[in-house]
């Protein structure tokens, strides 16, 4: 394994910290598109559009994501005491679970940084982003993140 | 004198050359002793058996909320090799089912990442599925917890000895009396073979006027299964009794035990032998050695003497005797009281089904596999080191899967003459169904064929075949792309499917359509939900040849695809994993998921030697991957694969047929936001199908999603933030005007949608349907 620095290891702990503290269950839903979509720039007037709505959850799905965000919240547990590969383990089956679920994508990205495999992160970073990129705190800790991964 | 000289001398002659002939035999003697005691030594204190290494199905999570038949439940606890009570369950293994209620206790199992030590839990079943989750020995409610992967094959060396080596301090005891007991009561007494006990069997055998009992010692038995084979010759019969002295007089009771009870053959799995008292008990109770109860030790002890005719599931009485027999030995040399051999004898004797314990399935995804790690971990390493191999296929998916690939090709076999009569001249024709998760690229279920048995050529990776229209979503997604200089094409542009020649190797190529009709300026939507070649041709020329293969070679087409105008109809082989790997691209949001079969490799200890990880890489613009899904949604709706629903499937799914010219290859590969499932159909030596992807490949396509996605309420694909839906004017693709005719809804790029009227519309039209 990749050795970590105590500088790096505080970083990664205090991205950690904050991002526990905002992914509590049911707090986040993995996906809903926040703001209207960017209007046409044409010489002629805005034909009638809509967005195509986001789809509602089914109960399955509902249950999944739950189910997701208790194995997320068990990975951050493992994770923060170390136990590497029990915190993978569960970030995967989170994923296996419920594979929209933003939360896990990010959190197994940084146990491949912690085990010393931050070319395994990056795919999972751009994930994180495309399912969380639109709140504003996700994307500040996948932007950290990636810096960290860049700059160990 | 010379009489008594000459005698003397003879005496002296004969004496040294009965000395030194004693000497040579002494000396040959000991050479052939220290020979022995050198095999004994190295085989007894080296690596003593090979072990074959295991590969494991993903788990089964199990959670609030998730649907689940009982049906499929109940084979999958049959399979893990849980019996079921009519009490609450109170050791490992056992289930109770009353209506739609559950309650499990969990077997333990070593996990790469640790130790489950295995609790009861209970649950009820309902028609939504899983309620909460409950461990019963805590009343503690649980937000998921997971049945243990099934084991899926051993890989084994030539003597496909299957085996869990145990320590003896790990037995249970009364396992240990048992065997002593019954085979070989002087144990602890012999110097490693027993005179009086071969005295009593001899006098045994003659009173029986033929053999009814052995004379050997454990120790005996033990040197002829271990080093010895199994003739019956006086020289094998001595050299066993010099051997089990020595073995003896070298090692302790404990060291000859313990390699006794891991050596000895119980029974028979398939073509594998089930060696040793740790995998019997897994085979027969699906237990861990020390969580073997009094009777089930005494049953194992029992079957020593004849797995065959002691088989629990051929011959239950006599195999229920010989239990009660070894109990009444036990109680006879005071290991057993009264009341603890009354309560054993009493115990029904209940194994594991045969049928559970023996199936084999997935056999081309373990080939597929052991192929995977070979360079890490090469066959000899697999066989030898008792290696634990988790994987991602999900097995209940597996076995659905094999068995709608086998029911599905021999139906179109019974349907279609001509394929009857292929079958009757000796050809056979084959499928295969790969199905993942497209988000992960975890393999689910991996069918490379209609019968291992059979053929075990692997269709799903080494099957290079044309993709035919398979392909043309990779020109599509290309044209949707956003360019440069241009602006992209829409689902509503007009694209040309008007007769088209091209230049071909000096001669002209003109493609042609299923329906061997044109039809004029079509909507890039309608060509592709009927899969027009000419307009699919003609959009290839305009978005260029090599952009394609650039985008169907990231999304992970690897084998060679050339820059002709045949591209766009899919003239260039690939194989199923190929265009599998670059389907994940659509429902992924534009990101591969480079399929995974493997998560780990450990060692029988649990150190891990091997962690694999997703590979994901994005491709294509989210918002292009979205468009992709709207149009191929339409594929199931409206177009080619329209079937999908008389076949039964109701759901959200996009996908695409695929038929090679002159019919040889069939192929449909069709997803739902959380599931990608590639179906194939045709001949091993390209014999003409005569079918459609639609008619041979879809079928199985629907049958097997439609059980997949059974009880999930998914609505649709998530769509990007710069996606906008507008009405548009069917016939012209610009915006609509009730004086124009019917119209529509249609997705767009924000920014790309039409800004004029159909009003404004004429005969000519430029490629996004705009009047010039």
């Amino acid at each position: 394994m990749q050795p970590i620095t105590c500088t790096r290891h505080l970083l990664i702990i205090g991205i950690l910290a904050t991002v526990m503290l905002t992914a509590c269950p049911g707090k986040r839903e993995p996906r809903h598109p926040a703001g209207t979509p960017s209007q046409p720039t044409t010489e002629t007037p805005a034909p009638p559009h809509r967005r195509p709505s986001t789809p509602p959850w089914g109960e399955a799905q509902a249950a999944e994501y739950q189910a997701a965000e208790a194995l997320v919240a068990d990975g951050q547990i493992a994770e923060a005491a170390g136990d590497l590969n029990l915190a993978e383990s569960q970030f995967r089956q989170a994923l296996q679970i419920a594979p929209h679920y933003g939360p896990a994508y990010y959190w197994l990205a940084v146990v491949k940084i912690d085990m010393g495999e931050p070319q395994a992160a990056a795919g999972l970073l751009d994930r994180a982003e495309t399912l969380l990129g639109t709140d504003p705190d996700w994307l500040e800790h996948i932007t950290a993140l990636r810096q960290v991964m860049t700059n160990p | 004198m010379a009489k008594r000289k000459r005698k003397n001398r003879l005496r002296r002659l004969s004496l040294g050359t009965i000395g030194g002939i004693a000497a040579i035999f002494f000396f040959a003697g000991s050479l052939y002793l220290f020979s022995l005691y050198h095999v004994i030594t190295e085989k007894f204190e080296s690596h003593r058996w090979n072990l074959p290494s295991r590969v494991y199905s993903s788990a089964f999570p199990l959670y609030p909320g998730l649907y689940l038949d009982p049906r499929d439940l109940d084979a999958r606890l049959d399979r893990l090799g849980y019996y079921p009570v009519n009490h609450a369950p109170d050791s490992h293994g056992q289930y109770r089912k009353h209506d739609s209620r559950f309650e499990i206790y969990l077997h333990r199992f070593a996990y790469p990442h640790g130790s489950f030590p295995g609790f009861p839990i209970g649950f009820d079943l309902g028609g939504q599925g899983i309620t909460a989750i409950t461990r019963l020995d805590t009343q503690e409610s649980l937000a998921h917890t997971e049945l243990e992967p099934e084991l899926i094959a051993s890989i084994f060396d030539d003597k496909r000895e299957d085996r869990t080596v145990v320590r003896l301090a790990d037995l249970p005891p009364h396992l240990v009396d048992a065997v002593v007991a019954i085979e070989d009561a002087r144990f602890y007494s012999h110097i490693g073979i027993d005179p009086v006990g071969i005295v009593r069997a001899m006098l045994a055998n003659i009173k029986a006027g033929g053999i009814r009992q052995g004379g050997s010692t454990i120790t005996q038995q033990m040197v002829k299964n271990f080093f010895l084979d199994a003739r019956r010759t006086l020289g094998r019969k001595l050299k066993e009794a010099m051997m089990a002295v020595m073995i003896e007089a070298r090692y302790s009771k404990t060291d000859i035990l313990d390699v006794y009870l891991n050596d000895i053959y119980l029974g028979q799995r398939g073509s594998a032998s089930v060696a040793g008292m740790g995998e019997a008990a897994r085979y027969y109770f699906s237990k861990d050695i020390d969580q073997l109860s009094l009777a089930e030790a005494a049953f194992l002890a029992g079957l020593i003497r004849s797995p065959g005719t002691y088989s629990p599931s051929r011959h239950p009485q006599a195999a229920t005797e010989r239990r009660n027999l070894v109990l009444a030995k036990l109680r006879d040399a005071d290991k057993l009281s009264l009341a603890e051999y009354q309560a054993a004898i009493a115990t029904p004797l209940r194994v594991r089904t045969p049928a559970a314990a023996t199936a084999q399935s997935a056999a081309y995804f373990v080939d597929y596999v052991i192929d995977d790690l070979r360079t890490n971990f090469p066959r000899e390493m697999l066989v030898k080191d008792g290696l634990r191999i988790f994987t991602t296929l999900d097995m209940s998916a597996q076995l659905k899967a094999e068995a709608i690939v086998s029911r599905g090709i021999d139906k179109l076999e019974k349907t279609y003459s001509w394929l009857a009569k292929n079958r009757q001249a000796g050809l056979e024709l084959e499928g295969a169904l790969l199905s993942l998760q497209p988000q992960t690229g975890f393999i689910h279920t991996y069918v490379g064929g209609r019968q291992y048995g059979r053929n075990q050529f692997d269709h799903i990776r080494s099957a290079h075949r044309q993709p035919g229209s398979a392909f043309k979503p990779f020109v599509y997604a290309t044209a949707l792309m956003p360019h440069d200089t241009e602006t992209p094409f829409t689902l509503a542009s007009r694209v040309s499917d008007e007769k088209l020649s091209l230049p071909a190797g000096g001669s002209s190529w003109t493609p042609e359509n299923y329906d061997h009709r044109f039809h004029g300026w079509v909507s890039l939507r309608t060509a592709l939900e009927h899969s027009y070649n000419v307009a699919s041709v003609w959009l290839a020329t305009e978005v260029g040849l090599d952009a394609i293969i650039t985008t169907a070679t990231r999304a992970g087409i690897t084998s060679t695809l050339e820059p002709y105008p045949s591209l766009a109809l899919g003239a260039f082989e690939v194989t199923p994993l190929e265009l599998a790997t670059a389907y994940t691209v659509f429902p992924n949001d534009g990101v591969r998921a480079q399929p995974v079969a493997v998560l780990q490799v450990i060692t029988a200890d649990g150190t891990v030697l091997d962690r694999r990880h997703m590979a994901l890489t994005t491709v294509l613009e989210p918002n292009v991957a979205y468009l992709m899904n709207r149009l191929l949604m339409g594929v199931l709706d409206e177009g080619t694969a329209a079937s999908a629903r008389a076949l039964g499937f109701t759901g959200l799914a996009a996908g695409k047929t695929g038929t090679t010219s002159d019919y040889r290859d069939a192929w449909f590969v069709g997803y739902t936001p959380e599931r990608l499932t590639l179906t194939w159909v045709g001949y091993d030596h390209n014999t003409p199908t005569r079918l459609t992807g639609g008619k041979a490949a879809l079928p199985l396509w629907a049958e097997f999603m439609t059980w997949a996605t059974r009880g999930k309420t998914y609505s649709d694909f998530t769509p990007p933030e710069d996606i906008i839906i507008v009405t548009i004017d069917t016939a012209t693709g610009l915006l609509p005007d009730p004086s124009c005719g019917p119209s529509r809804d249609e997705y767009f790029l924000s920014g790309t949608e039409p800004t004029q009227s159909c009003l404004t519309a004429t005969n000519t039209v430029d490629r996004r349907g705009l009047a010039e």
